[in-house]
């Protein structure tokens, strides 16, 4: 398993000198070089190093993502617990969760135009619109099959409504939360980048990739900041993953 | 003394016709009968679990949920807690001190010393069955409720757990209300055996047990399956 990952990422490389000497592409070693080289070096076109955009992309995305779990799960969990509610909540979801979050971009650019920093604050809030419709679906999927027999259970030891939520059906609802989390962490990221992208932020690895475009087209730099995106990006998972495991034991 | 006098209808049919019975401080009764009798359901009406006509009282009194405790025919353990912590819920709900200590005891009681930090996943279908009635025992109920606790279990499993229990209710000499449709079972465990049958289901007698020896295949146990037999089918020639 671990060796034929390692083959798919030699063959990727192969592929990619190959394509580099039919079409305009860098060869990997070049931008391995330059990756290397603005990881703590700043590039001179925006002064930052891609290690700073990298950083204030990071941070737009947790704010953002942060506060879409702090709505996204308690209301998770009580439209998965009480169906009037759901129900109530449910038109409003329908009609939201098909639009993309880069649908977004425009009019959060103007609604916070007035604000202080608004660029910023419409990035944050373009993340959060991305990651709190996946969070909420998946909090409220698993507090919706809670167990009923566990939930009875509880009722015939005396637990009155608190203990249930508290004691069932939140840690019942955990695996939920987690890959709510988890999936949330992955659409906010990728919503950061096309948001950075839109405007001038100054910093972030959408806008750096943005400006090395239109300053003529530098592959090299742009490709470097999708290789950062990338691991970031992994990484981000990777981690949530590895909570879930420690959480999840007992699965 | 635990005195039951119900009937139940559902979607405006009777489905238990004044079931009447009562169990002395110390009985182990047994509740047989048909699938579809209503067992189960007149076990939850006594948790509090399901409504009823009637009357259900517990020394003359409405019971307090707080004195039940319940084992299920499928385990309800909390997959995310560890056997001991399992058995520490109901602790948990009464804000009892020193809890772990007590739910440790149990455990040892139904022979799980060792699996405390085991997860329901980690343990047999028995074992689990034993964390559910070490659950039901922490809380020291004075009225032990159980719902075909041992259906599930394979056959050599489920006598080893029955001799088991009887021995904790020897020691223990809790009230208790058990179901189950084996009449065997019911004779082996049982100081009173209520016989649940027809539609809609009535009470058609209660048998009160007194083995010398708990041995199942000694003629007064056959002799009891007998009338056991005859009052589940009362026109069939015994």
């Amino acid at each position: 398993m671990r060796l034929l990952k390692v083959y798919g990422l030699i063959t990727l490389i192969v592929v990619w000198y190959l394509s580099s000497f039919i079409i305009f592409l860098p060869a990997p070693h070049s931008v391995a070089l330059k990756f290397a080289l603005l990881l703590f070096n700043a590039e001179p076109v925006l002064g930052k190093s891609l290690l700073e955009h990298s950083i204030s992309s990071i941070i737009r995305v947790l704010s953002g993502c942060l506060i879409a779990f702090l709505i996204a799960i308690p209301l998770g969990i009580i439209s998965g617990w009480s169906e009037k509610l759901d129900d109530f909540f449910s038109a409003i979801i329908e009609v939201f969760r098909p639009v993309p979050p880069l649908a977004w971009i425009p009019l959060a650019y103007i609604i916070f135009a007035g604000f202080y920093s608004p660029v910023q604050i419409a990035q944050v809030f373009i993340v959060f619109i991305g990651a709190f419709f996946p969070c909420l679906l998946s909090v409220r999927e698993f507090a919706k099959s809670v167990d009923r027999g566990l939930i009875e259970m509880a009722k015939a030891f005396g637990a009155d409504d608190e203990d249930i939520l508290e004691k069932v059906i939140v840690p019942s609802s955990l695996p939920g939360i987690l890959s709510g989390v988890r999936i949330g962490l992955g659409v906010g990221w990728m919503t950061i980048v096309a948001a950075e992208m839109l405007a001038s932020s100054g910093t972030g690895l959408g806008y750096f990739i943005m400006v090395m475009y239109e300053v003529g087209g530098r592959t090299e730099e742009i490709i470097t900041g999708i290789i950062a995106i990338g691991i970031i990006g992994y990484l981000m998972n990777e981690i949530v993953l590895r909570v879930e495991k420690k959480l999840l034991r007992w699965r | 003394m635990l005195k039951i006098s119900v009937s139940k209808s559902f979607n405006g049919k009777k489905i238990i016709e004044k079931a009447e019975f009562r169990a002395e401080k110390g009985d182990f009764v047994c509740i047989v009968g048909e699938s579809g009798s209503g067992k189960t359901t007149l076990l939850r009406m006594v948790a509090g679990l399901e409504s009823y006509e009637g009357k259900i009282t517990f020394r003359g009194e409405k019971i307090d949920r707080k004195s039940i405790g319940f084992v299920f025919q499928d385990d309800r353990l909390l997959p995310w807690r560890t056997a001991l912590e399992n058995v520490l819920f109901g602790l948990e709900l009464r804000g009892e001190e020193e809890s772990v200590s007590k739910a440790r005891k149990v455990l040892e009681l139904v022979g799980l010393k060792g699996f405390e930090d085991h997860y329901p996943s980690q343990l047999s279908g028995g074992q689990r069955q034993r964390v559910g009635i070490a659950r039901a025992l922490a809380i020291d109920p004075e009225i032990l409720l159980m719902d075909e606790p041992f259906a599930s279990l394979d056959e050599l499993t489920r006598e080893k757990m029955q001799e088991e229990l009887n021995q904790i209710w020897n020691r223990e000499k809790k009230t208790v209300l058990f179901v189950t449709h084996s009449i065997d079972e019911a004779i082996f465990l049982g100081t009173k055996v209520v016989v649940l049958t027809g539609i809609p289901s009535k009470v058609r007698g209660v048998i009160d047990i007194s083995l010398k020896k708990r041995i199942r295949t000694s003629d007064e146990f056959i002799e009891y399956k007998k009338r056991v037999f005859e009052l589940l089918s009362p026109q069939s020639m015994f």
